[in-house]
């Protein structure tokens, strides 16, 4: 019994952190029909700059912060001189994001080297859940994925500014006759995205090595994700769920290689299986 | 030209003149060049992106390795076998899964993308078969037995190999299957609608294209003599990607000769600058894809002569006209006939129950204030929707739920409202892709010669519309109202038993739309097939209806001919009370 809860526990933290890196993704790709290739990258620079903070001493609330900032700055940096001009050739954006990725990562090697980093962990200890002790830092995450959800969908569906992302998201062209600038307001999802993306960063450092390359770690389960869901943001929670259940039972049972091969598996499946309307473009 | 190509033979010559060294060198580069020059054609000539190159390419390699090293260097050749058959038979599935149904291309760029993601890690992982991070090493060379090659003969095979990959490529970019693929590419769902099956098309050239890089991967291994997760990996990948983008997508011989030439340039640096190397990859990778996404080959091919790349020629005759096909028929003459249609985008219910029903011969106008859903019923009969519920079939022919190309097969034939044929191809290429569209698949393609018959419907558009004598124009140049009668006439290119126009007459003056409106009638007597006309021309409207049916809100307002349906009231009230207040 208590192995199962500590499962189950398992699965829920690796599915928050998971859901928390594809919702950053989504929402680029749903409001802007960006596929972002650097996103672990934005993660990266995130979890990069709470160790920096952290190593000055400042506390982990002002880490997470310094995270967020750094991504958001590096993320609307890069839509001013890249992104945006390749909104007309979804292929190009794939591309540019892609070359992106590889500067960030080779760019951090060249300045900070290729050496792991540790940040530390504000929630040290355990505390018993069901009788199964749990480490208390992974219930955070639990919680903080299941807060930004509901911030973003709120956000997205309650507010002014939410409809005016929709719509242009539904026509950009449509929504400029209306009086929205769609630059700006694609300015502000993409850095909002690369925001979540450094929050998810600095959330994931506490638990691996923070080093260049570690977006690869995580991108991977982030992009199946949103190939599973779709374009629909709800349906990442249920698809991160599925994604982390499959990883991690087949990782602890079988080995992790087979985990990989299977959640891929299971995307193409996912994309058989639902029916979309031919010529439909969906991801 | 067609000549020119072979020139490039002499380059695996020059490894019989230069050092071993460089021979080497000639040997992998043109491997790469070749590697490139395929990912042009599947990304550039076919449109479908994919990173999966890399990974066709490192399997490759790997199987070479693997085999040979554990099952004596003759396993070499099993080894080049495996390279080909796995890389395929993966990219068969991956195609199935990511290609058959007519996703947007992003998807399946998304897709392969992951793929590398895990393979990389994999091929670390997989010590047992990879080597791990150390790969495989002493490799051998080609031979048999004892008997193997030099490093330069060896490079030769390989350049010899490369080069005659990519000349073959340029020839099967020039058959009816190459020209078929760069009008799938353009026009996904004007194809679709023309009888082509575009996701076997793009599945097809995928599997070749991968499979041929497999073995790409696998004689290079016997160059290079070592693999490692590099050559399966990311970094490589956007090395080739970069390579194509300079030299051009939409050519192969600039991916082939940017490889090449980039290598030679920069041999020596990605090991003297190995910690810079890849961000300097990177940043060109961006600037490229920002600044230069179309390439340098493109400039080149601008400054060619014009007859250097013209088109071929295409031979059209007109088909011998069959006997009326209803004249003898003693049975029930077949109806195309449509039971409930109903269609609904999400919550909002856009046809309710619509039935209609059509005799061959006989021309059918729907008419209906905007947003009656007249489109959206011949958008539905040809599957380019999905349809919530509904039958329509000829005869007991049925159309519900089958593909595009399936109806278009089946004689259900379509003319959009927006001419949206291939503009980089003649006239006459146009009309033959619509003609063998239906009829071919991709292996009769490779080999059909540029000569079609077209039905004598289609060719009397032709001449209506001037087009006879333009048969070796681009598409590009014509007209709109010669663009509109192109697309009619490929509608018409076969027989059919169905036409569904929507809004024929759309961008056309006054003259062209009279000449038209004869020509719709003049069809339909002769070749006798059932015709469903959306119109707003009034004019055009009571020049060629035998019936008018009248949509509004999704559902079916009136029926009867045009003076019976001028003078309903509901109608006066729906419809053209609104319009005559407007005109």
């Amino acid at each position: 019994m208590d192995v199962v809860i500590n499962e189950v526990l398992s699965i829920l933290s690796s599915a928050a952190i998971a859901s928390v890196i594809a919702l950053g993704l989504g929402i680029t790709f749903r409001l802007m029909g960006i596929i972002n290739l650097a996103h672990g990258e934005f993660m990266m620079i995130g979890a990069y700059a709470a160790v920096y903070a952290g190593a000055i001493g400042l506390p982990w609330p002002l880490g997470l912060l310094a995270g967020v900032l750094a991504a958001a700055v590096v993320g609307a940096l890069a839509e001013v001189l890249i992104v945006r001009w390749l909104y007309s050739s979804p292929e190009l954006s794939i591309l540019g994001t892609y070359g992106l990725s590889i500067v960030l990562i080779q760019g951090v090697q060249v300045t900070l080297g290729k050496g792991y980093l540790y940040s530390s962990n504000p929630f040290p200890g355990a505390i018993e859940v069901f009788g199964v002790a749990y480490p208390i830092y992974r219930l955070v995450l639990i919680g903080a994925a299941a807060v930004l959800f509901l911030i973003i969908l709120l956000l997205l569906n309650a507010t002014p500014l939410g409809t005016k992302i929709r719509a242009v998201a539904a026509d950009g062209k449509l929504a400029e006759t209306l009086g929205i600038r769609s630059s700006r307001l694609n300015l502000v999802v993409f850095t909002a995205s690369a925001a979540l993306a450094g929050l998810a960063g600095v959330l994931v450092g506490p638990l691996g090595n923070v080093r260049p390359d570690m977006g690869a770690d995580y991108i991977f389960t982030a992009f199946v994700i949103v190939i599973i869901a779709g374009n629909s943001i709800v349906r990442l929670i249920p698809a991160a769920i599925l994604v982390s259940t499959v990883q991690n039972l087949m990782t602890f049972w079988i080995d992790p290689m087979v985990a990989k091969i299977a959640v891929l598996v299971i995307a193409l499946l996912v994309l058989q299986g639902l029916r979309r309307t031919p010529g439909e473009v969906t991801v | 030209m067609r000549r020119l190509h072979w020139l490039l033979l002499l380059l695996p010559l020059l490894c019989l003149f230069v050092s071993n060294y460089y021979s080497g060198l000639v040997g992998q580069y043109a491997i790469l060049g070749a590697t490139a020059a395929l990912l042009a054609f599947s990304w550039g000539y076919a449109g479908v992106l994919h990173f999966f190159h890399v990974v066709a390419f490192g399997l490759g390699a790997y199987s070479v390795g693997w085999f040979a090293l554990n099952l004596g260097p003759d396993g070499l050749w099993l080894g080049l076998l495996v390279a080909v058959l796995l890389t395929g038979g993966v990219a068969v599935l991956l195609g199935i899964a990511g290609l058959g149904k007519n996703y947007g291309f992003m998807t399946f760029a998304l897709v392969t993308f992951v793929v590398v993601l895990a393979l990389e890690q994999i091929a670390v992982q997989f010590t047992a078969v990879t080597g791990g991070f150390n790969g495989l090493s002493n490799i051998p060379r080609l031979g048999f037995g004892d008997w193997r090659l030099s490093g330069s003969m060896n490079a030769l095979v390989l350049a010899t190999v490369a080069v005659l990959l990519v000349i073959g490529l340029r020839w099967l970019s020039t058959t009816p299957y190459g020209v078929a693929l760069r009008a799938v590419r353009d026009a996904p769902r004007r194809m679709g609608s023309f009888g082509v099956d575009v996701p076997a098309m793009r599945i097809s050239v995928f599997v070749l294209t991968s499979a041929a890089t497999g073995l790409l991967g696998g004689l290079f291994a016997t160059q290079t003599q070592f693999v490692s997760p590099s050559d399966i990996g990311l970094a490589f990948g956007t090395s080739i990607l970069v390579w194509t983008m300079l030299g051009s997508k939409t050519t192969l011989l600039g991916p082939f000769l940017a490889a090449i030439g980039i290598n030679f340039a920069t041999t020596g640096l990605s090991e003297s600058l190995v910690d810079y190397w890849l961000l300097i990859m990177g940043v060109v990778f961006v600037v490229v894809v920002r600044f230069l996404p179309e390439g340098f080959g493109v400039w080149l091919v601008r400054i060619l002569p014009a007859r250097w790349r013209r088109a071929p020629h295409v031979e059209v005759r007109r088909a011998v006209p069959e006997a009326p096909r209803d004249a003898a028929d003693g049975g029930a003459a077949p109806e195309f006939v449509v039971e409930q249609l109903s269609v609904a985008y999400g919550s909002n219910r856009v046809l309710q129950d619509v039935g209609l029903h059509v005799s061959p011969g006989e021309v059918l106008c729907l008419i209906g204030p905007n947003g009656a859903g007249k489109s959206t019923v011949l958008n539905a009969l040809s599957a380019v929707i999905r349809v919530e519920s509904g039958r329509w079939r000829f005869g007991d022919r049925q159309f519900q739920g089958r593909s595009p190309w399936r109806i278009a097969r089946d004689g259900l034939s379509r003319k959009y409202q927006h001419p949206s044929i291939a503009t980089d191809l003649t006239v006459g290429q146009n009309l033959a892709l619509a003609v063998w569209g239906p009829r071919y698949r991709f292996r009769r393609l490779l080999w059909q010669r540029w000569e079609i018959e077209i039905e004598p419907s289609a060719w009397r558009i032709l001449e209506a519309g001037g087009l006879d004598a333009r048969l070796d124009q681009l598409a590009a140049e014509l007209s709109h109202g010669q663009r509109q009668m192109l697309e009619l006439a490929m509608a018409l290119a076969n027989p059919c038993d169905v036409l569904l126009l929507d809004e024929p007459a759309a961008g056309m003056t006054k003259v062209e739309a009279a000449t038209l409106a004869s020509l719709i009638t003049e069809i339909a007597r002769d070749a006798r097939p059932a015709v469903i006309v959306v119109e707003h021309d009034l004019e055009l409207i009571r020049t060629v209806a035998d019936r008018v049916v009248v949509l509004q809100n999704g559902g079916v307002l009136a029926e009867g001919t045009y003076a019976e349906v001028e003078a309903d009231v509901r109608v006066q009230e729906a419809y053209l009370g609104t319009e005559a207040q407007h005109g």
